[in-house]
C-alpha cells in the first residue's frame, strides 16, 4: 500500500514515558475498512499505539494522520474514532439505554430518533429488549456488547478496540470473535484491534502488526505471517517453530542448500533472509510440518527415509498430539505436532521408541540470524 | 460436636467484652436524654420524675435559637466549600501526574495534626491583622480549614475506587472536561461527596476551640452552650438540645450508611 490510499497513516511515531521507549519509530498505514490487528506480548507498545490513535497519549515525536488530518493537536473528544475500552468502561449509574445513548448527546436528536439510533445500535450487537437493565445488572459478555454499540452509536470512521475479548471465557470467545468480523463486514468500519493473542489475531484481522518492544517486527496478513515471518521473533510468537541455526552452502535456481546440524544437508526455498554460500542463517519449520513414522519413509527429504530420531516426550491434547524428537548433532529436540486421525493414534508411541522425521522442501523457512 | 462453622461458634466472652464496649461508647451519651427528662436542677442521681419542660423552656430560648441557625449556617457552608475543594484536590491526587504529588497530599493533610489550640491563635492573630475582624465568616474560614483534610480523604477514597478509563470513555464519546466531569465524574464521586458533606457539617457542628477564638458577638451553638454552663438553673435545657442533636445525628449517619450501601454500584470506594 502506498502512503496515498492509506485511510490511517501512522508516521515515524514514538511515545517515551521518561526514559523508557514504549512506542518506538513505528510507522504502519491502514486501509479504509480494513479490520487491522496489533499483536504483541504485554508491554510491547500496543496499547500506547492504540491510546495515541485514541488521543489519550500524544505521541513524542511523529504524527498520525486519520483520513489525511494530522491528529496531534485534536483531543479525544474531537476525534473521529471511538473505543471499547479493555475493562468496557461501562458508566455503573447509567442503564444501558444511557450508555449507549451518551455520546448523542450533541446530535441534539428528537426523542424518537434517539430512541431509534439506540434501539439500532443495540440490534446490531443482539442485545435488543435490554435498554432498561441496569449496567451492573449484565454478564461480561453483556458489558463488552453494551460498550461495542455505545462506540458504533456514534457511526466512527475508526473503531479501535483494546483487547475487548479478554475477558470472557474460551466458548464465548470465539463465538464473539466471528460475530465481531462479521460486525465489521457489515458496518464497513475500519476496526484496529489490540490483542496478545495470536490466534484471535489469525482468525479475525486482514493484516497484523507483530510489536515486540515498542517495534514493528512485521506488518502482513495472516497467512504470509504465519507460514513466510520474516524474522525469528515473529517466527517465535506466532505459533510453535523448531529453529535450526544453519550455514547455506549454495544457492540455485530458487532452492538454498545448507547444512543444518541435526537434519544434515537440507534444500529450502529462497527468500530475502538467504545470502551467499558461507553466511549464517536460522531455518525454521512449524512442528506440525514435520511428518512422524515409526518405519523409515520413502516421501519426503529425498530417498533417504528421512532422518532417525528418539522419542522423548508425548503430551497428548485430544485432537492432536505433540512430541520431542532427539536428533543427533543436536542438543534441544525437535517438536513435532500430529493430528490424532484415529481412535489409537498418539497414544501408542512409548517414549524412548525410534521414530523418523520427514518434511517437505517447502515447509522450511528462512530467517536472518536472531 | 457443634455442626456450626468454626468462626460463628459461640464466644461468651467476647460477647461481654462487646457489650462492655458498647456501653463504655454509648451509656455517657445516653445520660443526656435520660437527665433531659428528669425533673429537676441538678444533673445527679436519683431521677427526680419525668417532665418535658426543659424542652418547653429550650423551645422558648431565642438566644439558643440564633446561636443553633448560625451553626447550621457555618455548618452548610463549610460542608459545601469543604467538599467541593475536596473534589478538586481528590481528583489531582489521583487523576495526574502532579509534580510533589507527596508533598502536596502532606500540606492538605497538616492541619489533620495541628493542634486545635494554636491553629485557633494562628487564626486569630491572621484574622486580626489581615482586618477581616471576628465573626461568623472568620469562623466558616477557621471550619474549612480544619475540614478540608476530611474531604480530601474521603472523596481520595471514592475517586480510587473509581476506573479512570470511565472518564476517557467520556472524552472518547465526545465529551469535553466540563461535561465529563458533570455526567460521569459528580455521579461516580457523589456518594463520597454526601459522606464528606455530613463529615464536614458535623465537624463544624460541634467544633469548639477554633469558634472559640474567631466568634465574634455571634456565638456558634458549642460557644453558647459552654457559657450556659455557667448558669445551673440553664443547664437542663442545654441537655434537652443535647438530646435533640444527637438524634439528628444517629439519624444523619443512618441515613449516610443507608445511601452509601445502596449507591455503592460495585465500587470498590469506601465513602467514609
Amino acid at each position: 500500500m502506498t502512503r496515498d490510499d492509506a485511510f490511517i497513516s501512522i508516521a515515524d511515531v514514538s511515545k517515551h514515558f521518561g526514559g523508557v521507549k514504549a512506542v518506538d519509530r513505528v510507522s504502519i498505514d491502514i486501509a479504509r475498512g480494513e479490520f487491522f490487528s496489533l499483536l504483541g506480548p504485554s508491554g510491547c507498545g500496543k496499547t500506547t499505539l492504540l491510546r495515541m490513535l485514541a488521543g489519550f497519549e500524544a505521541p513524542t515525536f511523529g504524527e498520525i494522520y486519520i483520513d489525511d488530518a494530522p491528529m496531534s493537536q485534536v483531543p479525544p473528544h474531537h476525534r473521529p474514532t471511538n473505543m471499547v475500552f479493555q475493562s468496557y468502561a461501562i458508566f455503573p449509574h447509567l442503564n444501558v439505554r444511557a450508555n449507549v445513548a451518551y455520546g448523542l448527546r450533541k446530535e441534539r436528536l428528537d426523542k424518537r430518533e434517539l430512541a431509534r439510533r439506540v434501539e439500532e445500535a443495540l440490534a446490531m450487537v443482539k442485545l435488543s429488549g435490554c435498554e432498561e437493565r441496569g449496567a451492573t445488572q449484565l454478564s461480561g459478555g453483556q458489558r463488552q456488547r453494551v460498550a461495542l454499540a455505545r462506540a458504533l452509536v456514534k457511526r466512527p470512521k475508526v473503531l479501535l478496540l483494546d483487547e475487548p475479548l479478554g475477558a470472557l471465557d474460551k466458548k464465548l470467545r470465539e463465538e464473539m470473535q466471528l460475530e465481531l468480523r462479521s460486525l465489521q463486514k457489515s458496518v464497513g468500519i475500519t476496526f484496529i484491534f489490540v490483542t496478545h493473542d495470536q490466534e484471535e489475531a489469525l482468525t479475525m484481522s486482514d493484516r497484523i502488526a507483530v510489536m515486540s518492544e515498542g517495534r514493528v517486527a512485521q506488518v502482513a496478513g495472516p497467512t504470509e505471517l504465519y507460514e513466510r515471518p520474516s524474522n525469528v521473533f515473529v517466527a517465535d510468537f506466532i505459533g510453535q517453530m523448531n529453529f535450526i541455526d544453519a550455514r547455506v552452502s549454495g544457492v540455485s535456481e530458487g532452492m538454498v542448500t545448507l547444512s543444518a546440524p541435526g537434519l544434515g544437508e537440507v534444500r529450502a526455498p529462497l527468500n530475502e533472509a538467504a545470502l551467499e554460500a558461507g553466511s549464517e542463517i536460522v531455518v525454521a519449520i512449524r512442528p506440525e510440518k514435520l511428518h512422524l513414522a515409526t518405519v523409515p519413509q520413502a516421501a519426503g527429504r529425498g530417498a533417504d527415509g528421512g532422518i532417525e530420531g528418539r522419542l522423548t516426550a508425548a503430551a497428548y491434547l485430544g485432537d492432536r498430539s505433540h512430541y520431542y524428537v532427539e536428533v543427533a548433532g543436536r542438543e534441544r529436540p525437535l517438536a513435532v505436532a500430529a493430528q490424532n486421525v484415529s481412535n489409537v493414534a498418539g497414544r501408542e508411541l512409548a517414549s524412548d521408541s525410534k521414530v523418523w522425521l520427514s518434511w517437505s522442501e517447502e515447509s522450511l523457512v528462512l530467517l536472518p540470524p536472531g | 460436636m457443634s455442626e456450626r462453622a468454626y468462626l460463628q461458634r459461640p464466644n461468651w466472652p467476647l460477647a461481654a467484652y462487646a457489650a462492655a464496649f458498647m456501653a463504655f461508647l454509648y451509656v455517657p451519651v445516653l445520660l443526656l436524654p435520660l437527665f433531659s427528662f428528669n425533673d429537676g436542677l441538678y444533673i445527679a442521681f436519683p431521677i427526680q420524675g419525668f417532665t418535658t419542660r426543659w424542652y418547653a423552656e429550650m423551645f422558648a430560648n431565642t438566644a439558643m435559637h440564633a446561636a443553633l441557625l448560625n451553626s447550621l449556617r457555618v455548618g452548610l457552608v463549610t460542608a459545601v466549600v469543604a467538599t467541593g475543594l475536596g473534589i478538586f484536590a481528590a481528583k489531582a491526587i489521583t487523576r495526574y501526574r502532579v509534580p510533589g504529588r507527596k508533598p502536596v497530599v502532606g500540606v492538605i493533610m497538616l492541619p489533620l495534626v495541628v493542634p486545635g489550640i494554636i491553629l485557633g491563635t494562628a487564626l486569630l492573630i491572621l484574622v486580626n491583622n489581615v482586618g477581616l475582624g471576628l465573626s461568623l465568616v472568620s469562623v466558616t474560614l477557621g471550619h474549612i480549614l480544619i475540614c478540608v483534610p476530611f474531604a480530601t480523604a474521603v472523596l481520595i477514597s471514592r475517586f480510587e475506587g473509581f476506573d479512570k478509563s470511565l472518564e476517557e470513555a467520556s472524552a472518547d464519546l465526545g465529551e469535553n472536561a466540563w461535561w465529563t466531569f458533570w455526567r460521569v465524574t459528580f455521579p461516580m464521586v457523589f456518594p463520597g461527596a454526601l459522606s464528606s458533606f455530613l463529615l464536614c457539617f458535623i465537624i463544624s457542628f460541634d467544633e469548639f476551640l477554633i469558634a472559640f477564638f474567631l466568634s465574634g458577638t455571634d456565638p456558634t451553638l458549642p460557644i453558647f452552650i459552654y457559657s450556659q454552663l455557667r448558669f445551673p438553673q440553664r443547664l437542663p435545657s442545654t441537655l434537652a438540645l443535647g438530646a435533640c442533636i444527637i438524634m439528628v445525628s444517629f439519624a444523619v449517619i443512618a441515613f449516610n450508611e443507608w445511601f452509601r450501601r445502596r449507591s455503592s454500584h460495585g465500587v470498590s470506594g469506601t465513602g467514609l
